[in-house]
C-alpha cells in the first residue's frame, strides 16, 4: 500500500516534469489618461530589437509607455529555476506588444517558492519609446 | 521505506508551511516615479538629493554603482547557493521531517539587496540630474 503511494506520487512528479518547464505572467501600468492617449497608436515592435537595461537611458531622449512586470516560474520542483534571462525575454515579448524600443531601470526579485509554483522569479522595468 | 502516521503528516504539513515562509520569492523592487520622459510625470529637484549625493561628479555616481553591483552579486549568489540547500532540505523533509532549522532564510541578504536598488535608483535619478551622460546600451 505504502509502496504503490509513492509508486503513484514519482509517477506523477515525472509526468509533470515532461511539461513546459515555465510559465509565465505580465501586467502593464499606464501613465496618466493625458499621455496613455498618445501611446496608445504605437504599432509592435520586434522583441530582438528591444534594449534590455537595469539603467536609465540619458544620451536619447524618450517618453514612458508603461512599467512591465513579469513573472516566470518552473512548473515542476523538478525544473530548472527561472533565471533574469528568461525574465528578460519576457519583459521584451511584453514590451514589443506595447510598441517599445527600450525596457530601463529594469530590476529583478528573487527565486523563491510563490503561492502557485516551487521556484518563481519575479522582474519589471520600464518600458519606453524613443521620440528623436 | 518509512510508513507514513497521522501524526507524521500533521508535522509534516507544519514543516511545510514553515519552509514555505522561509523560502518565499522576493518581488522585484518598484520602479520610481517617471522622471525620465520628455514629458516627465515627476520634475528632478535639487531637494530630493542630499548634500554629499549633490557634490558627487559623474564618474564618482557610475564607480559606486559598480561596486554596490558587485556587492548585489554576492547577494543574489548567497540566496542561490541556500536556495538549493533549501530545496534539499525540502525533498528530505518529505521523507524524513529534518527540524524547520535546516533550512536558511537570506532574511538579511534580500533586504540588504532592497537597500542597494533604492540606492540604484537614488544614482540613476542624480545621474540624469546632473546631466551626465551615458552610452545607449547594444
Amino acid at each position: 500500500m505504502i509502496i504503490r503511494q509513492y509508486g503513484i506520487l514519482i509517477a506523477c512528479a515525472l509526468a509533470l516534469s515532461a511539461c513546459a518547464a515555465t510559465r509565465s505572467s505580465s501586467t502593464v501600468t499606464k501613465p496618466e489618461a493625458a499621455q496613455a492617449a498618445v501611446i496608445e497608436d504605437r504599432q509592435p515592435t520586434d522583441p530582438a530589437a528591444i534594449i534590455i537595461t537595469d539603467d536609465d537611458i540619458t544620451d536619447r531622449p524618450y517618453q514612458m509607455i508603461g512599467d512591465v512586470k513579469v513573472g516566470v516560474s518552473k512548473t515542476t520542483i523538478f525544473n530548472e529555476d527561472p533565471t533574469p534571462k528568461h525574465v528578460d525575454d519576457k519583459l521584451r515579448k511584453r514590451a514589443a506588444k506595447l510598441g517599445a524600443d527600450a525596457v530601463v531601470l529594469v530590476r529583478y526579485g528573487t527565486v523563491g517558492v510563490s503561492l502557485m509554483s516551487w521556484g518563481t522569479l519575479e522582474g519589471q522595468g520600464r518600458a519606453v519609446y524613443f521620440t528623436d | 521505506m518509512p510508513s507514513i502516521s497521522r501524526i507524521d503528516l500533521t508535522r509534516f504539513a507544519r514543516f511545510a508551511c514553515l519552509v514555505l515562509v522561509s523560502a518565499c520569492a522576493r518581488s522585484a523592487p518598484d520602479l520610481p516615479p517617471d522622471y525620465g520622459s520628455v514629458n516627465p510625470s515627476t520634475e528632478l529637484t535639487a531637494e530630493q538629493f542630499s548634500a554629499t549625493d549633490l557634490n558627487m561628479s559623474c564618474e564618482g555616481i557610475l564607480a559606486e554603482r559598480d561596486a554596490t553591483k558587485l556587492e548585489a552579486s554576492q547577494m543574489t549568489g548567497a540566496i542561490h547557493d541556500n536556495r538549493e540547500h533549501n530545496q534539499t532540505v525540502g525533498y528530505f523533509g518529505a521523507l524524513f521531517i529534518l527540524p524547520y532549522v535546516a533550512t536558511v532564510q537570506n532574511s538579511d541578504e534580500k533586504q540588504r539587496l532592497d537597500e542597494i536598488q533604492q540606492r540604484w535608483d537614488t544614482l540613476a535619478m542624480l545621474h540624469r540630474f546632473k546631466t551626465c551622460s551615458s552610452a545607449v546600451p547594444q
